[in-house]
Formats: structure tokens, sequence, C-alpha cells
């Protein structure tokens, strides 16, 4: 996750002056978590969406933490190790407007899991839109390597299988770090099996090619965002706990519709 | 430090309840020497980040009472958009705004520093936590 940094760059591009002309556009009515007065000190927000005065412990809960903590270990030096010197290997020899292209042929080929999770969660438009983003992007998008959809406005409604066990109200009930495949939780785990039976390479008969795919995909998904881990654990005071808390995090608000969904669909 | 961030704000609130449990001298130190390390993570970065920079896209604000929201989608050369919100509240001391949390794909800082931080003190003391922001401070300047 491309963390904090990011803030730096408006802070550059706007001047004090700029800060203050927020315009007095219409105020909103307060919404109605907005008294969050909690045991932990008072710290009002407005925006928040979540009431902060449930204890961190019941957020996130992690009985397996002395585990998960080994696993997160393994996590990062399979990272250091592995997979960041192999993507920078392909990074020398992949331009990264290939890369990119094939970043949104996966995403594009992970159609049957968003239009299957938009239909089980009673989004038919979602799942209307998604047809239309598969027929324009594979077609006119040349097998997904492009995205014309978006340039169209038909943009992506991202669903998954995790999101949807958490519509109908499963909670992820405890964390887990896997090994390679990274944070999740029970829900998220079996979100994670559900979606890969809507996997095309799942079916593949080839031991090689259906078990080389999702190493590949990720090497690529990788060299796009190399450097982000890094900054990522340099930002953090409890690397583990801030993984365990953002992924917490990103979830509930993928389920609940407010956060930014996940992170393909801010993907051209 | 730079004004336009709510630091007091920012470092008590990411202390949560531990910050009502240290003398004022304890919550100037905390306050001085996380707003520090924050500063230092992301501000002073500037540099080399801002090469790797788009384009920002505005996407809106919104004012409610003395609290305003402001959304940006930050897009990186390798054309990755990510979605940054910041909040700000009006001081009452100059009417300036002041950001006290940055939200960036949906996470927002302040709660990750406060699950951290929880995380630390109920295992280790106050002074082990100023102990731990010191040397990572230290590191940073190597």
């Amino acid at each position: 996750m491309k963390p904090f940094w990011l803030m730096l760059c408006w802070l550059a591009l706007t001047s004090r002056a700029g800060a203050q002309q927020l315009t007095n556009t219409t105020a909103d009515p307060l919404p109605p978590n907005s008294t969050n007065e909690t045991a932990e000190g008072s710290f009002f927000d407005p925006f928040a969406t979540e009431k902060t005065t449930v204890a961190p412990k019941e957020k996130t809960p992690d009985p397996l933490e002395p585990m998960n903590r080994v696993f997160f270990q393994i996590n990062d030096k399979l990272y250091f190790w592995v997979l960041k010197p192999v993507a920078k290997g392909y990074n020398q020899v992949a331009p990264q407007p290939f890369r990119t292209s094939v970043r949104r042929f996966f995403v594009n080929v992970k159609y049957p899991i968003r239009v299957a999770n938009n239909f089980l969660q009673g989004r038919i438009k979602g799942v209307g839109i998604e047809t239309a983003r598969f027929v324009v992007n594979s077609t006119v998008g040349l097998a997904g390597f492009f995205d014309p959809a978006s340039k169209w406005n038909i943009e992506m409604q991202p669903a998954d299988f995790n999101q949807t066990l958490g519509y109908y109200g499963m909670p992820p009930i405890i964390y887990f770090d896997w090994p390679f495949l990274g944070p999740s939780s029970v829900r998220g785990t079996l979100g994670t099996a559900g979606d890969t039976m809507l996997t095309p390479w799942t079916y593949i008969d080839g031991l090689w090619v259906s078990l080389g795919v999702r190493p590949y995909e990720t090497v690529n998904a990788t060299s796009l965002r190399l450097g982000e881990y890094e900054s990522f654990k340099q930002a953090a005071l409890d690397p583990y706990v801030a993984m365990r808390s953002a992924y917490f995090e990103t979830q509930r608000e993928f389920i609940e519709h407010r956060g930014p969904g996940t992170r393909e669909s801010f993907e051209p | 430090m730079d004004e336009r961030f709510d630091w007091t704000a920012i470092a008590r609130s990411c202390l949560g309840r531990y910050w009502a449990q240290e003398t004022p001298a304890k919550q100037k130190e905390f306050v001085s020497l996380f707003s520090d390390f924050l500063e230092r993570t992301y501000l002073d970065k500037f540099e080399t980040y801002y090469n790797d920079l788009d384009r920002i896209d505005y996407l809106g604000e919104r004012i409610v009472d003395g609290y305003a929201s402001v959304k940006v989608v930050v897009r990186t050369k390798e054309q990755i958009n990510h979605p940054v919100e910041y909040r700000l509240s009006k001081s009452s001391k100059d009417n300036a705004w002041q950001i006290y949390d940055v939200l960036i794909e949906g996470i927002s800082l302040v709660q990750n520093y406060r699950d951290q931080l929880s995380a630390i003190l109920s295992q280790s003391s106050f002074e082990g936590l100023i102990k731990d922001l010191k040397a990572k401070l230290g590191k940073d300047t190597q």
C-alpha cells in the first residue's frame, strides 16, 4: 500500500492561502455517528464513519497473534529475498506500459468474481455495468489489455466473496496473516476460496500453467508498486499492528460501501 | 513545524486513552517527538516522491460546522490512482484551517497509529515508547 507520503503532494501544491480558501459550501447536517467522545480520550470527528468507542481488541480480534507475527516475519523475508528481486529483474526487461496492460488484463479476467458477487448482493445494476465493461474491454480493449470502458465512464463495480459474506452479516471472526497470501481473516479466507472457484486459471489443465499464473500476476502487480512496502515499514512503529489495523479497516469500508473499494477500482 | 497540521491534536488523538495518564510535561515531549517522527517520515521525503507524481484531481469538499473534509485523487506515473482525504478543523485562535487527520485509500492515519500505539503501550511503558521514538528518529537521520 502506497501509504502516507501522498499527503505531501497536496501540501506542496497548495499554498497556505489556498488552504484558507475553503469556501463555505452549504453545510451538511451532522452525520449520525458524529459524536465520537470516547473512553479513548475525547476526539471529535464529524466525518468518522465508525464509533471509536469500540476497543481495539474487539475491532481487530487476533487471538492467534503470536503465530501471525511469525507469519508476518516470513512474508517480510519472502518479500525482500524473493519477490522484490524478481520484480526488480522483471522491471528491467518489461517496460512500464506493458506491465500496466498486463495488470489490466488480470483485472478484466476477474469479471466472473465481480459479476457473481454483485448479483449475490442484489446489485443488479452492477451486474449490467460489469458485463458492459467486460464486453467493451475484451473487444475494443483488446482482451482486456486496455480499459476504454473506464474512459467512457462505465466504472468498475468491485465486489468479492468476502464482501458478500460480510454483506450478509458474517463477521471477520479472527485475523490471519497467511504466508504468501498475506493479511486475511476467517471470512477473508472463505472469500478467497470462493473467488478462486471463479478464477479461470483454476480450471486450466496443465499444472505448470495454473500454478504459474498467480505468481506471475503477483510479480507483475508488485513491479508496479515497488517501494510501497518499504515505505510502509518505515512509517510504522509496529508494522504488524499497522497492517492488521489497515486490513480490518479496508475490509469494513469495502463491505459498507463507504471506502474506495478494492485497489483495482482505482487503477485505469 | 508545519503549521498546516494540528500536531497536538494529532498526537493526542493517536495516544488515545493513554494521553490523560501522563503529565503535561510528558505529553509535550510526546507531541514534540511524535510530530517530528511524522514530519520526517512523510514530509521530508517530498523530493524523492515528487518525481513519481502524475497528477492530482480535486474531487470536492464538505464542510460541517468548523470541520472540513477535502477529497483528492493522486495519480502516480505508474497510472495508479490513490484516493486521499484530508480532514481539517478551524483553529479557534486565528481561524486557520488545520489538518487533524489524513486518510489514504480510506485508511485513517490517526486511527492506524492509535491502534499501533495502543498495542505498544499495552505491552511496554510510556518511557519505552519515548525511547522507541527517539531511536527511530535517530535512525532516520543517518
